[in-house]
């Protein structure tokens, strides 16, 4: 019975009850959630679809293959541990829209329509700002705003171009949709602004290291790579995806070199890695799509698993800045342990899961011989482990002791955090289990001697670029400041638009203000003032005629004038003649 | 040019935000750690060093005439043979994080700010 429950509604359906629990119980009812719900989405069929009619169209809420299966595990599993990890959150409103997110994640992967899809991907855009907004503080509700708006905008380009999809072709059906159609253009569009592609990445390094601990957790784990299903979805094998993401795996790198806030730091890292996500889907054959999936999958692992250990950090210490954290793994050693792990697992150590499913994309890229691009990768892989593996443990939790002593990470975080780590190491020793659940059929073995011996090699030369530039004194201190990016445009820019705006049109709307008074001013003044006048004049001129004196001339031309002015005439006769008028007219037409 | 770290780049503490809950400060407890020890961090780099230097020198096994393991080439034959030359993995890795690093210190003296740069 519960098996034909539709996967997201335990999520969307418990989220809405969530507002409505007390305190404790609420905490203990959203781990439960993903939990039911990952119980319920094992019971579901492949195959299983779930056709709606509705105002005419035929809508598939539900599609279940391979494809979607997995992404769906992948959110609940990322769920449950997000859950767990913020067990210590009281916020009703932060926990509610954290399982609503995490539902609507998953029904968008589950949309079998591109209605269906869209309506989960404003629901994703809604529900997740909140994990940004819950910091509650003005840096966040900034940049929560900022975030609001780039999805609204993806959300837009994706309904205008499935309005256009529906007229060119009459299906909504979400499968391969290609950019030949202006309709398929537009929808690109909208998926690569949530995929953080270069110029519109920057939402990303925005919001994320603005949310709150757990708030971050959620938003690495969901929103991006739902966009990343959706590419793979419909856009699988598009060429321009190869260049695209073999930029996004390059250019983030240099910024996190020098960005201080650690978790900016995670998140230029997470633009990286979705460029090997990209890369793959670019290439489009079996071997590079799996790849492309498998890394999304364990990206969502690792990377949650480091987001989680700055989230610790930041929750003990108060703290999140390279430049002010420093010796932490005296207090915070389990925290450190789980940190390192996660930083292997990203830089693709053998036996750690980033090794088995960085290095697919890397080969697909090599089987069609794309040498440009396979140096790309692996000068970005080498920068992975730059900034993300040795970077972000190493100024958090050893570098120059910065005196801070605190507490380990609480219970619940250290065991999502341990949950992570063992599933990280999990699928880095077998991951013939991850390679059993992808969706396309293609024979891959990482682990031979020649993998396994040239990445250790490009890691530890990585490494020792990083000790020896450190011992040089090369390596570029952490500083608190702040780098430009592409959102310099609409933030600096912007006000920059609306200086201008304000000087034109507001300059404008002062000049015409001015205009117009002077205008009403002289009219109701010396236009207003001017039949007095003239019959003064005319009264002057009369009595000169008439001979009268001077003074008694000008006397009785003022009075005339004032009388004027005074409306003082006696009016009476032309009055009644005006009313015994209107009264004719009136007798006159109701006949 | 001002060097980077005279720069005054960080905010006034006055605007920094409030302690959020869950913060844990405490006394030093004077306890010893593991790389308080000079003598701790220097034997881990050396090990380190010693580590790079074996990795390298694993690259002769391959070396035809030398070792008895051949090289599982990523690409076709005669597409990018340096993939096969001793230590290219090696000096790409050393060679691309010192490019970056020294590519990255040039990009901040173009983009970094003050870091209340936005909120002026």
């Amino acid at each position: 019975m519960i098996a034909e429950l539709h996967p997201a509604a335990i999520l969307v359906v418990g989220g809405v009850l969530a507002f409505f629990l007390p305190g404790r119980l609420r905490q203990v009812w959203c781990v439960g959630l993903p939990v039911l719900g990952l119980v319920n989405m094992l019971g579901v069929q492949h195959g299983a679809t779930a056709p709606v009619e509705f105002m005419g169209h035929h809508l598939e809420w539900l599609r279940v293959d391979k494809l979607s299966w997995l992404f769906g595990l992948l959110f609940h599993i990322a769920a449950v541990i997000a859950a767990i990890y913020s067990l210590h959150v009281k916020d009703r409103v932060q926990l509610g829209t954290a399982m609503l997110y995490a539902g609507s994640a998953v029904g968008a992967v589950f949309a079998g329509d591109l209605l269906t899809l869209f309506v989960f991907w404003e629901l994703l855009a809604v529900t997740s700002v909140f994990q940004v907004w819950g910091r509650r503080n003005p840096a966040a509700l900034g940049a929560g705003l900022r975030y609001l708006l780039v999805h609204v905008a993806s959300g837009l380009l994706v309904l205008i171009g499935l309005a256009m999809h529906y007229r060119a072709t009459g299906s909504l059906a979400f499968g391969h949709l290609g950019l030949e159609s202006e309709g398929g253009l537009l929808i690109f569009m909208g998926f690569g602004i949530k995929c953080a592609f270069p110029l519109v990445h920057t939402w990303l390094v925005d919001a994320y290291p603005a949310a709150t601990p757990s708030g971050a957790l959620y938003l690495c784990s969901f929103t991006t790579k739902v966009a990343v299903y959706a590419m793979a979805r419909g856009f699988a094998g598009e060429g321009v995806l190869i260049g695209i993401g073999a930029l996004m795996a390059m250019f983030p790198i240099f910024y996190a070199v020098i960005e201080n806030d650690l978790r900016r730091v995670l998140g230029y890292s997470m633009i990286n890695q979705i460029g090997f996500m990209m890369v793959g889907i670019g290439i489009g054959t079996p071997l590079a799509l799996n790849g492309a999936v498998a890394h999304a999958f364990n990206d969502v692992l690792f990377k949650g698993l480091l987001f989680m250990s700055m989230g610790a950090v930041l929750y003990r210490t108060g703290k999140i800045n390279g430049s002010d954290l420093g010796g932490l793994y005296k207090s915070m050693p389990w925290t450190a342990g789980f940190c390192m792990v996660g930083a292997a697992s990203i830089s693709a150590f053998p036996l750690f899961s980033g090794f088995v499913s960085k290095s697919m994309v890397m080969s697909a890229a090599a089987d069609g011989g794309m040498v440009w691009v396979w140096l790309a990768l692996l000068f970005a892989a080498a920068g992975v482990f730059h900034h993300a593996g040795i970077k972000i443990p190493f100024f958090a939790f050893f570098a120059h002791d910065s005196g801070i002593r605190t507490k380990e990470a609480p219970w619940h975080m250290l065991l999502a955090m341990g949950l992570g780590a063992a599933l990280c190491i999990g699928i880095g020793c077998f991951p013939q289990v991850l390679y059993g659940l992808l969706p396309w059929e293609a024979d891959y073995h990482p682990y031979t001697i020649t993998h396994v011996l040239s990445q250790t090699q490009l890691l530890f030369f990585s490494a020792l670029a990083f000790v020896s530039l450190m011992l040089l004194k090369i390596y570029p201190p952490e500083l608190r400041s702040v780098n430009l990016d592409a959102d310099w445009f609409w933030r600096k820019g912007g006000a920059g638009v609306l200086r201008a705006v304000d000087v034109c049109f507001n300059g404008l709307n002062r000049w015409a203000h001015a205009g117009m008074m002077r205008t009403v001013a002289w009219v109701s003044g010396w236009g207003g003032d001017a039949p007095a006048r003239l019959v003064g004049r005319a009264a002057g001129g009369w009595y000169r005629l008439q001979g009268v004196a001077p003074a008694a001339r000008e006397e009785r031309a003022a009075r005339l004038a004032q009388r004027c002015r005074d409306g003082g005439f006696r009016v009476g006769l032309m009055a009644g003649a005006a009313v015994l008028m209107v009264a004719a007219g009136i007798l006159w037409f109701r006949r | 040019m001002i060097p980077e770290t005279e720069k005054p780049m960080a905010k006034p503490a006055a605007e920094s935000d409030p302690p959020e809950e869950g913060v844990v400060l405490l006394a030093d407890s004077g306890r010893r750690h593991l790389f308080d020890n000079p003598a701790n961090v220097k034997r881990l780099i050396r090990g380190f060093w010693v580590a790079c230097g074996l990795l390298l020198a694993l690259d002769l096994l391959f070396l035809p005439g030398v070792g008895p393991l051949h090289k599982h080439m990523s690409f076709a034959e005669g597409v990018l043979d340096a993939e096969d030359w001793p230590g290219f993995f090696c000096f790409y890795g050393l060679g691309a994080c010192v490019a970056l690093v020294l590519l990255a210190k040039l990009l901040r003296k173009v983009i970094m700010r003050r870091e209340d740069y936005y909120d002026r």
